[in-house]
């Protein structure tokens, strides 16, 4: 098992920001985590990696990446578990990347063994990119480059932020099918986190679906939804209307 | 309601719009979708009287520049995608809903506040609240409801549900159809959702990279 987490919970005082929540992942496998802004999910996949700053409290019954077990782990062990087994992208690149640092460099600055331009190409960009600062790319092109320097050290999982929800739809598309890409070129494995249960249903075979919190719902990507906040956001995915 | 003759927009030196073309009649809605930067937001500004444009856009069959600005601003109205960033942060919101009534020196602000909140299905009390302290959904409702105090025909909405979470959307998209048949409003909608577009369009004009209309969807979906 790729990640083993059980009863997982992240505590910011009073305020259970994560609360018991389970979640498994193998090898190649796929998840998505669901839920609106506040329900915990990017708090979650911030718990994972140990990126939870304090005052937050990680606590858990089982907290296991690659066989090794993270409840007490050092920082320097999350810091060898960061990058190379699991690697995160964010929702939005301008963000993510150094301002006043060009693409090549920062690409370089992970001490990838592949070079800079083998990085770019993996997300098909072009050579000429490296030397491009990111408020000279598009938002597409920084999501891009962005996955470049991620996969640079080639991790096990992938952790998805809402890696579309800064793009317009074309774009959107376009990302979801790179990141496919990758993952089936590599065998990677991915946690997706977004607030789309459309996209999710079609990128992942299972959801977890969070709310307050809680994972309340835990289903199949075609399984009938059981619980009534997974039902309302099913019904509230706009369709087309002619 | 609102023509648009040969509309363009250069900034610059760059052609933002080039030669947008449509119609609308009063009560009639339309959509304009296409990926970021296809325009869709500047047209909005242009007919918002924001920014210079070439080309005509008539409101009622006048001329925009030939409307008084106070006049026009009772005509039509602008709801902007993040309403974190559409409203003051230090002002209460029965202060920003005023704000307009102020404006125009209009009476019965209390009264006309209360309308505004009811009709976006927010309670009185909210009156007292700022920003903050409101959720986004929350802060939607009293940007439409800042927009609406004018009694405004015309509403332009720059991308009004994208910020919002899926649920929050949702309701935010009754409310704009419930307001669209109770007040006979027209609304000029910016979206990147062909679903949210259909479902308070009849019309849709299809912007390409190049700030170009795509004349082959520029009709009548339903």
């Amino acid at each position: 098992m790729l990640i083993d987490a059980q009863n997982l919970c992240v505590r910011f005082g009073a305020k259970r920001a994560v609360d018991d929540v389970c979640l498994s992942l193998a090898r190649g496998g796929r998840l998505a985590v669901v839920g609106e802004s506040g329900s915990g999910k990017s708090t979650l996949g911030k718990a994972l990696m140990g990126l939870v700053a304090r005052p937050g409290i990680v606590s858990s019954e089982r907290l296991e990446i690659e066989g090794r077990d993270m409840r007490s782990a050092l920082p320097s062990q999350w810091q060898a578990v960061r990058g190379r087994s699991i690697g995160l992208m964010m929702q939005d690149p301008r963000y993510c990347l150094n301002p006043v640092m060009t693409i090549g460099r920062q690409i370089a600055e992970c001490n990838a063994p592949t070079p800079v331009e083998d990085c770019l190409a993996e997300v098909d960009l072009s050579p000429g990119i490296a030397k491009r600062y990111p408020h000279q790319l598009s938002g597409g092109q920084g999501q891009r480059a962005y996955l470049a320097m991620v996969l640079a050290l080639s991790p096990q999982l992938l952790i998805a932020d809402e890696p579309t929800s800064a793009l317009d739809p074309p774009l959107a598309l376009q990302m979801m099918e790179l990141i496919e890409k990758r993952m089936q070129a590599r065998g990677m494995a991915l946690l997706l986190i977004t607030h789309d249960i459309d996209l999710a249903r079609r990128t992942c075979p299972r959801l977890i679906v969070m709310q307050d919190g809680k994972a309340v719902e835990e289903l199949a990507s075609g399984a009938e939804p059981k619980h009534p906040f997974t039902r309302r956001l099913i019904a509230c995915v706009p369709r087309l209307a002619c | 309601m609102l023509s648009l003759r040969n509309l363009s927009v250069a900034i610059g030196g760059h052609r933002l719009v080039e030669k947008v073309s449509f119609d609308m009649a009063p009560g009639e809605s339309l959509g304009l979708i296409g990926p970021s930067g296809s325009g869709k937001s500047t047209i909005l500004r242009a007919v918002a009287g924001m920014i210079d444009f070439t080309g005509e856009i008539l409101l009622m069959g006048r001329p925009l520049a030939a409307w008084p600005r106070l006049e026009r601003a009772r005509l039509l109205n602008m709801v902007f995608q993040d309403p974190y960033g559409a409203l003051h942060p230090r002002h209460s919101v029965a202060r920003a809903l005023a704000e307009p009534l102020i404006l125009h020196r209009m009476d019965d602000r209390e009264q006309r506040i209360e309308e505004a909140l009811m009709a976006v299905g927010l309670p009185l009390d909210v009156q007292t609240s700022y920003p903050h302290q409101l959720s986004g959904g929350q802060r939607q409702r009293v940007v439409i409801a800042r927009a609406l105090m004018l009694n405004p025909r015309l509403l332009l909405l720059d991308e009004p549900t994208s910020a919002l979470d899926m649920t929050v959307q949702a309701d935010i998209l009754d409310l704009l159809e419930g307001l669209k048949s109770s007040r006979g409003l027209s609304y000029l909608l910016v979206a990147h959702s062909l679903p949210i577009v259909t479902r308070l369009c009849g019309k849709i004009v299809r912007m390409d990279q190049r700030g170009e209309p795509d004349l082959a969807s520029h009709g009548l979906l339903n």
